[in-house]
């Protein structure tokens, strides 16, 4: 699918002279499985629904992107990205699709579809060797909405000897079917939206460190559409999202963290995560330790609490490629068990072009 | 050919040496009315796309030399601390979120040096060996 829309694309720019296109592209080509016992299972992608057992398989997290991007000259300029994935038997789904109008070196304007930034991986989550591990720990990427319709306008500035990079965004998005929601969590049709969506995010980078705060708020209504639900519709629920991040890497020593916060009438989730490695020739060892916490905020029931721990190898052995490989342990401590205990290997290809 | 002040002169004689035993020594050069000092980090900043203009305003342009070239790779690592698998991992992130895109990257330090030389928005890094009087050398490494 996506070969035919390069040659489409190709096909259809060459006979507009005046812009200049771009490709490039990512692969992640993974497998894995589950070796704590029969009928373990580790759900690696909660967005997705990418779940492990106990066969091994290369499904719930190969993932292939193909990116286009048309410079239209004076600053002005239109990207669209392809994604295909193993979960969706390589058929591709747009991840963006935007317009970027640069109104001065520093200040751009974005509108479109694009990746939501509620955290600091969320927007590359896909791109597999722009990180050391297999992927950004599932206990803190696990929220039913990825993508956004809206604006963006994105500011870097010089601040003391480093820079000071400001993003504010406003959009909405409607997911009918929502797959974590109606395939996972409820096991019926779920359709979820999240509107009057407001962020702003800030990151500051100086030297080996890198900092970045974020804040974001919406309403959210959930719909239960079969006839037989027992359940209740949510409307216009306020929910504020709170993210941190701190990392330091000099390009041997390598340290990576990130907390969140979910707040909304019902719910209080905190999720955090430590990460450390160290890069020597072409190798990254390295170590994580990811925690979700869930607490239902009338009863103070922790309802869905789960810590991962990780130990991995990434391998650089081209220019544009890394190999690699982790153990994850991941314990399910909450009263709402989603999977349970396991332990998992996975391992892959990741490459840029 | 402008008169070279004793200073000059004296950084000069010293890059020579530098060319003579280590031949290898790179160049951060702009155009020759282009004002700005500009130290390491700032050059580290704006070739990884961490802001896109220079410190005394203006919109800043960076070059590159393709991969292969040992004067990348010494450029990479020394002033960026960059291998060059470090690189793409670093420039996938901005690319592959519409945050901003790479430097081109350019055959030689001849072309680099002819570019720069036309247009003050461009800054690139070359071969020492390769400077001549049509640009200005703003730092070495």
């Amino acid at each position: 699918m996506i070969f035919r829309l390069m040659a489409f694309l190709c096909l259809g720019f060459s006979l507009c002279s005046h812009a200049d296109i771009q490709f490039s592209g990512f692969a992640s080509v993974v497998g894995g499985q589950t070796i704590s016992g029969k009928d373990d299972a580790y759900l690696a992608d909660y967005s997705l629904v990418g779940l492990y057992d106990d066969d091994l398989s290369f499904q719930p997290e190969t993932t292939m992107g193909l990116q286009a991007r048309a410079n239209l000259d004076l600053g002005l300029s239109f990207t669209s990205q392809w994604i295909s994935r193993g979960l969706d038997d390589f058929n591709s789904d747009i991840s963006y699709a935007y317009l970027s109008y640069q109104l001065t070196p520093d200040l751009t304007l974005q509108a479109g579809r694009k990746r939501l930034p509620l955290q600091y991986y969320s927007e590359f989550f896909d791109v597999g060797f722009a990180y050391p591990w297999i992927r950004p720990p599932a206990d803190l990427y696990t929220w039913q909405i990825l993508n956004f319709n809206g604006v963006s306008l994105d500011h870097k500035t010089r601040l003391g000897k480093g820079i000071l990079g400001t993003s504010f965004y406003v959009g909405r998005e409607d997911s009918t079917n929502n797959r974590l929601l109606s395939t996972f969590f409820f096991n019926e049709a779920t359709n979820e939206t999240w509107k009057n969506i407001i962020g702003i995010r800030s990151d500051y980078a100086l030297g080996n460190f890198q900092t970045l705060i974020s804040y974001t708020n919406f309403k959210l209504d959930r719909t239960f559409t079969s006839f037989t639900t027992t359940r209740e519709n949510i409307t216009n629920s306020n929910v504020d999202f709170y993210a941190a991040s701190f990392n330091f890497d000099n390009g041997q020593h390598l340290f990576l963290s990130e907390i969140n916060h979910w707040n909304s009438p019902r719910f209080a989730t905190t999720n955090w995560l430590l990460s450390l490695g160290y890069q020597v020739n072409n190798l990254t060892p390295y170590l994580a330790f990811s925690e979700f916490k869930q607490e239902e905020k009338i009863t103070n029931e922790d309802l869905e609490e789960h810590t991962t721990s990780s130990v991995g190898l990434r391998w650089n052995f081209h220019p544009q490629a890394a190999l690699k490989i982790q153990f994850d342990e991941i314990q399910d401590k909450g009263s709402l068990a989603l999977v349970g205990d396991a332990q998992a290997i996975t391992f892959g290809i990741d490459l840029v072009f | 050919m402008k008169p070279i002040k004793g200073k000059h002169c004296a950084s000069l004689f010293m890059l020579m040496c530098f060319c003579i035993s280590t031949s290898a020594e790179i160049a951060v050069i702009v155009h020759l009315q282009n004002n700005n000092k500009l130290d390491a980090t700032d050059i580290t900043q704006l070739f990884l796309g961490k802001v896109s203009s220079f410190p005394e305003g203006g919109v800043a342009i960076p070059v590159a030399l393709v991969r292969g070239s040992s004067t990348r790779k010494q450029f990479n690592e020394l002033v960026l601390h960059k291998t060059e698998n470090q690189y793409k991992a670093f420039w996938s992130r901005l690319v592959f979120t519409g945050k901003a895109s790479p430097p081109n990257e350019l055959a030689s330090s001849k072309i680099v040096r002819e570019l720069v030389a036309k247009n003050p928005a461009i800054i690139g890094y070359i071969d020492a060996n390769s400077v001549d009087d049509s640009v200005k050398v703003i730092a070495t490494f």
